[in-house]
């Protein structure tokens, strides 16, 4: 992923890149807990109806156990221990299973950004309470760096630090979108 | 649920000539070929017709359950079999069987296998939004002849018959509404070209509670499925069959997880048919699905 964002664009961030992980790695220590996150997804109108996604959710790697709140449109998804997760299995379950991702909401563990060999930022999960936040301080696009999944992700929050060359990341929530020229 | 054509076939001697007349005798509500009734679904869906839901990717539902539907003297008892299965979450197929425990027409019975149907469907629409969803899809299908089709009570029409439909659906957590049109093309039998079948069904239902995922559902509809038979023909002249009925009852939609039970009763409110053919009375269905 190719995150872009005005801030990043100025002097200090030149040559900036984002190479946002689309998996969310757990970095857990010992007996960390399962990291759980919050699917928004549109079409469940009826619990009959909701058994496929919970079918199709339960048969993708690294997902546990997973809770559907009807009246909300969520499902509560729960990470095995050290799961990689990997949200373009996620958005192709739940269009197999007849319904739209809206958007994933992930709280938690600060993001840590470090930057490669190329010169792109990374950002990885570090701290082992299980859950994992992107907050950027103003709304950036996430080009989703695959081609079976051509989509955009929106990132919103705020960036804690900027004098570092390594700020910490951490999302409130993520929404998927068609993708887009980025401008 | 399946309704076997039901037909009696007469020969008259008129004037010198021996001229075979169909006096095709049906019920309307054993003429209902297994494909035009719906039951296996990926959600809610009208009793007595097709929706526009498709089953997940991969997906299997079962469902088996009697039906009983009588005009006149005619009454036929049977239990319905369905297989469906999810080629995408957007196509699904069902094979339709039906097992006639008993029909009963003119002081006789026949009991047997049915006319089996293969249905497909193909959700080419769909808007999902928080809690609701709405769909257009098309029906594609064809009844073979299985059945026995002749006697004095057949079970089947001894026809191939090949079926269009589209169906258009809206569901949220509280109400329901279906739409479906679907056009039945009835193919010659032993010479007598069988007239088509033109079906119009509208649903609407409603939710009073709104349960959790892992919580008993309710969801209680009203069901208006209009039937009109065009007439049939022998050697090019039109025979007085056919008609048109107009069927209206409540049904129901008891599901937990991924089993649902289904059940329903609907009266003719408006009855036309042509000739001698006995008035439907009265036809209902309880069955049992489900999804794996």
């Amino acid at each position: 992923m190719k995150m872009r964002n005005a801030r990043f664009s100025q002097p200090r961030f030149a040559g900036f890149r984002f190479v946002a992980l689309l998996s969310f790695i757990l970095l857990l220590a010992g007996n960390a807990p399962a990291a759980e996150f919050t699917l928004r997804v549109d079409g469940m109108a009826c619990p009959f109806c909701a058994y496929g996604i919970e079918k199709k959710l339960l048969a993708t790697p690294g997902i546990e156990d997973l809770k559907v709140l009807m009246d909300e449109g969520k499902i509560i998804l729960t990470l095995a221990p050290l799961a990689k997760f990997d949200v373009t299995a996620l958005h192709s379950a739940i269009e197999d299973a007849g319904f739209t991702l809206h958007s994933i909401l992930a709280d938690g563990v600060e993001g840590q950004l470090s930057r490669n060999d190329q010169g792109d930022l990374e950002l990885a999960v570090a701290n082992p309470t299980a859950t994992f936040e992107v907050i950027m301080k103003e709304p950036a696009v996430l080009d989703m760096d695959t081609r079976e999944w051509p989509i955009q992700v929106s990132v919103t929050g705020v960036v804690t630090e900027y004098a570092s060359r390594q700020p910490k990341l951490i999302a409130s929530e993520i929404i998927p979108r068609a993708k887009q020229p980025v401008p | 649920m399946t309704r076997p054509l039901s037909c009696r076939l007469s020969i008259f001697r008129v004037a010198g000539r021996t001229r075979w007349v169909s006096k095709l005798r049906r019920s309307i509500a054993g003429c209902l070929a297994g494909l035009l009734f719906v039951s296996a679904a990926a959600a809610h869906e009208p009793v007595f017709s097709v929706g526009p839901e498709t089953i997940f990717k991969g997906g299997v539902g079962i469902e088996a359950g009697p039906s009983f539907q009588s005009a006149g003297s005619d009454q036929t008892y049977a239990v319905d079999y369905e297989v469906l299965y999810g080629v995408t979450s957007r196509v699904s197929v069902t094979l339709a069987v039906p097992q006639i425990l008993r029909r009963e027409a003119a002081g006789q019975s026949e009991s047997g296998l049915g006319d089996v149907a293969l249905r497909a469907k193909y959700r080419f629409w769909t808007r999902n939004r928080l809690n609701a969803a709405t769909k257009a899809t098309l029906i594609l299908g064809v009844k073979a002849p299985t059945a026995r089709h002749g006697g004095d009570v057949p079970l089947g029409s001894g026809s191939t018959d090949p079926l269009f439909g589209l169906s258009l659906g809206h569901e949220s957590r509280t109400w329901y509404g279906f739409g479906t049109f679907r056009y039945l093309l009835r193919t010659k039998h032993e010479g007598v070209e069988l007239g088509d079948r033109v079906l119009y069904d509208f649903a609407a239902g409603y939710r009073p509670w709104r349960r959790a995922y892992l919580e008993w559902d309710y969801v209680f509809l009203l069901e208006y499925n209009g039937v009109t038979t065009l007439r049939d023909r022998v050697s090019g002249s039109s025979l007085r069959t056919g008609g048109d009925v107009g069927w209206l009852g409540p049904t129901a939609l008891i599901s937990y997880r991924n089993l649902m039970t289904k059940f329903g009763v609907q009266m003719p409110l408006y009855r036309n048919l042509r000739g001698r053919q006995p008035n439907p009375d009265v036809r209902t269905l309880i069955s049992f699905e489900y999804h794996f």
